[in-house]
C-alpha cells in the first residue's frame, strides 16, 4: 500500500496493461516524449518503446480514426484527447464507427479500444478546454463511459476498460491528477457498471461522480455536524450505470439528489433522476434534485468560473430542499 | 279479497336459528311486485335479499333494521291478493359475503376540494396503512404531506359511546297511604309534599328532582325535607335521583328509564287502597342491590307511618 498520485494510478495501470498484453498500444498528442499533458504516460515510451507509445499530430480525428481501425485489426489501443472538448472532432469516429461496428457486423468482431480524455475546469482553462461532455458518448448505444474519482478506481477502471472487448471512454478529471491516494501493491481492476458507497449515510442520497464526489463528502461532512448523514454514491461507471445501487440507497433514504460539474440540463443527473422517478417512485419523499453547472459556456474569469462550477455550498442548498 | 300475511325471518341455511334484518328495501306502505327485494338479512357475514314472494303492500314493520331475531319471527306483515296457495314460501337470494373493497385510490382532495399534496412514499405508508391522506397535515413545502407525517399520525379514538345500561335494576315496592292520606287532610298541605319529605329523608344525599306532568317540577338536596320545599329551583341538570309522581289519573305501576344523567328513578304509581306503589329503577352501577332494599324500607315506613318524618 502506498500513496499515489491519481495521474500515476493511470500510468502504473497502462503500464501494467502494457506488459500483460502486447496488443496494447499508446498513441495521442504529447503522450511519448512529454509523458502525457498531465504526466499520465510518464516514463512509458522509455519502457515499451516508439513502436507502442506514440506521439500524433494535433488530428483529434486521425488519433480516434487510427484508434478504431487498430482496434479491429486486433490491437488494444489506448488514446488520449488532451482535453474533453476536442471530442467533438473525434465524433465521428467514435458515434458512427466505434460504437456501431460490433453491432453492423454481426458481432463478429468488436473494437477494443479505450479513449483517455480530461474533463472538468477549476484551472482557469476558458469555455473550450473545461467541457464535461460526457452525456453525449452516455447517450450513444455501443459506447461505455466510466469516470473514476479516486486514485483506486483511475488504476481499476482504466484496467478493466483495456480488458473490454468494447470501445470504452475513460474520463479524468483536470483536478484528480495531483490528487493522492492509497494504492495497494496489486491494485485490483474496478468493474465496469458497479457504483462504489462512497459515504454511507440515512436521510439523503447524494449520486455523483469524478471530482463531484468530493464535494459531496465536503457537503456531507458540513451536514453531520448538524446530525444529517448523507449517502454518498460514487457512480463510477456512467454508461452502463447501477441503477440498483441508487435504488439500494433511496430505499433507505427516500430522497436523492444527482450532484455533477457537467451543465444540468440534459445531463446524466436527469437520466438518473428519470429513471428512478420511474423505478423508486414509491420510495420518494421528496422531489428528485439535480445540482449542476448553469446552462452556458464555462467561464474564463476565475471568479466567474468559482461561482459557475457547484460546490458544497450549492449541494446543500438542495439537501435542505429535500429535508424541508 | 285482499289477505294480510306475515314476513317472517327466513330460515336460510340448515344451521341458521337466527337473523338480523339488516335493511328494509320497501318503505311501510309502500306497494311491491312479486319478486321485488322486501329486506335484506345477514348473518355471520352473509347478507341476503329476501323477495316478495306476491305482489302486495307493506303495512307493518314489526321490527327494526338492525334488530336480531329467531327464524321463524315475523318481522312485517302485507296484504295481498294474490290466493294464499299461490303464494310461494318466500325466497332469499343471497347476496355472496362481502369482499374486501379493492385498495381504492388515494383520495386525491380534501373535503373542501383542494388537491392531497403528498409524497409518493407518504401516499404508499397511508395506502398500506388504511390511512386517509385527506385527515392529515403535510409539515413539507405548501404543506406537503410526508413520510413522517404518515408515520407520526395518530387515528382519533372512536368516540367513547356512552356505556349501556344492559339490564337496570328494578325494585316494586309499595307502602299503605291510609295513615299519609289521614295526614295530608288534616294539616291541608299537598300530597306531594309528603313525598318530597320522604323521599328527602330517606335517600341518603345528592341532587333529587321531582317530576310531575312530564316536566321537572323542583329539585332538593336529599336530607332537606319540608325546607327543600321552599327553596325549590327548577333547574334540570344531572341529578342524583330522579322521582316521577304519575298522580291520580297515572298508571298503577310506572318504571322509568335511566341514563347517564340520572342513573336513579323512584316513580310513585296509582294508589289503590291500602297499597300505594312504587318503583326504584337502577343503573346497577349507581345503586347497590342491598342500598335499593334500604331505601325502599326506610320509603315504606316512613311513608305506612308518616309520624316517623318527625324523627
Amino acid at each position: 500500500m502506498a500513496e499515489t498520485r491519481y495521474g500515476r494510478a493511470i500510468a502504473k495501470a497502462l503500464e501494467d496493461a502494457m506488459a500483460e498484453d502486447p496488443a496494447v498500444i499508446l498513441f495521442g498528442e504529447d503522450v511519448a516524449k512529454a509523458g502525457g499533458p498531465f504526466g499520465a504516460t510518464r516514463g512509458l515510451l522509455e519502457r515499451f518503446g516508439p513502436d507502442r507509445v506514440r506521439d500524433t499530430p494535433i488530428s483529434e480525428a486521425a488519433i480516434v480514426g487510427a484508434a478504431v481501425g487498430a482496434a479491429m485489426g486486433g490491437l488494444k489501443p489506448v488514446v488520449e484527447i488532451m482535453f474533453m472538448d476536442f471530442i467533438t472532432l473525434a465524433m465521428d469516429a467514435l458515434v458512427n464507427q466505434a460504437a456501431k461496428a460490433r453491432f453492423m457486423f454481426g458481432a463478429q468482431g468488436s473494437v477494443p479500444m479505450v479513449l483517455r480524455t480530461p474533463h472538468g475546469g477549476g484551472i482557469g482553462a476558458g469555455p473550450q478546454h473545461s467541457q464535461c461532455l460526457e452525456a453525449w458518448l452516455a447517450h450513444v448505444p455501443g459506447l461505455k463511459v466510466v469516470c473514476p474519482a479516486t486514485v483506486g478506481d483511475a488504476y481499476g477502471l482504466l484496467r478493466a476498460a483495456i480488458d473490454d472487448p468494447d470501445p470504452v471512454i475513460v474520463i479524468e478529471n483536470k483536478a484528480l491528477y495531483a490528487a493522492k491516494g492509497e494504492l495497494p501493491d496489486q491494485p485490483e481492476k474496478t468493474p465496469i457498471g458497479k457504483a462504489r458507497l462512497a459515504r454511507p449515510g440515512r436521510d439523503a442520497t447524494v449520486v455523483t461522480y469524478g471530482a463531484s464526489v468530493f464535494t459531496a463528502i465536503e457537503a456531507a461532512t458540513t451536514l453531520a455536524k448538524e446530525g444529517i448523514e448523507l449517502e454518498v454514491i460514487d457512480l463510477r461507471s456512467l454508461q452502463p450505470w447501477d441503477e440498483g445501487a441508487v435504488l439500494a440507497s433511496l430505499k433507505k433514504t427516500h430522497r436523492l439528489v444527482v450532484l455533477h460539474e457537467a451543465v444540468e440540463a440534459f445531463g446524466v443527473g436527469a437520466e438518473v433522476v428519470a429513471r428512478l422517478a420511474d423505478i423508486g417512485f414509491d420510495e420518494l419523499d421528496a422531489p428528485l434534485l439535480r445540482v449542476g453547472a448553469p446552462f452556458m459556456p464555462v467561464p474564463f474569469a476565475k471568479s466567474l468560473e468559482d461561482r459557475y462550477r457547484p460546490d458544497a455550498k450549492a449541494l446543500i442548498a438542495a439537501v435542505r430542499r429535500l429535508l424541508a | 279479497m285482499a289477505a294480510t300475511i306475515d314476513l317472517v325471518m327466513p330460515k336460510l341455511g340448515l344451521t341458521m336459528t337466527e337473523g338480523t334484518l339488516v335493511e328494509w328495501k320497501v318503505a311501510l306502505g309502500a306497494a311491491f311486485a312479486v319478486g321485488e327485494i322486501l329486506f335484506v338479512v345477514e348473518t355471520d357475514k352473509i347478507a341476503t335479499e329476501v323477495e316478495a314472494p306476491a305482489a302486495g303492500q307493506l303495512t307493518e314493520m314489526l321490527i327494526a333494521k338492525g334488530t336480531t331475531v329467531a327464524v321463524g319471527t315475523p318481522v312485517g306483515r302485507y296484504t295481498t291478493e294474490t290466493a294464499a296457495a299461490e303464494i310461494p314460501s318466500p325466497k332469499a337470494a343471497p347476496i355472496a359475503a362481502p369482499q374486501p373493497e379493492p385498495a381504492a385510490p388515494q383520495a386525491v382532495t380534501r373535503r373542501d376540494g383542494a388537491r392531497v399534496i403528498a409524497t409518493p412514499r407518504a401516499r404508499r405508508l397511508a395506502r398500506d396503512q388504511g390511512i386517509d391522506l385527506a385527515a392529515l397535515t403535510g409539515s413539507g413545502p405548501g404543506g406537503r404531506i410526508k413520510a413522517a407525517d404518515v408515520e407520526a399520525y395518530r387515528p382519533p379514538a372512536p368516540a367513547m359511546a356512552p356505556p349501556e345500561i344492559l339490564a337496570p335494576m328494578v325494585l316494586v315496592d309499595a307502602f299503605d297511604p291510609t295513615a299519609l292520606i289521614a295526614l295530608h287532610r288534616k294539616l291541608k298541605k299537598p300530597f306531594p309534599a309528603f313525598l318530597v319529605l320522604a323521599v328527602g329523608r330517606a335517600f341518603a344525599s345528592g341532587r333529587i328532582a321531582f317530576e310531575r306532568g312530564g316536566r321537572i317540577d323542583m329539585t332538593v338536596a336529599a336530607r332537606r325535607g319540608l325546607t327543600a320545599i321552599a327553596e325549590a329551583d327548577f333547574k334540570t341538570e344531572a341529578t342524583d335521583l330522579l322521582v316521577i309522581d304519575v298522580g291520580k289519573d297515572g298508571p298503577a305501576e310506572f318504571r322509568p328509564s335511566v341514563d347517564a344523567t340520572a342513573p336513579i328513578a323512584l316513580a310513585f304509581g296509582r294508589a289503590k287502597g291500602e297499597r300505594a306503589p312504587f318503583t326504584l329503577v337502577a343503573d346497577p352501577k349507581a345503586l347497590g342491590h342491598e342500598a335499593a332494599f334500604a331505601l325502599a324500607r326506610r320509603l315504606r315506613d316512613l311513608l305506612s307511618d308518616p309520624l316517623r318524618l318527625l324523627l
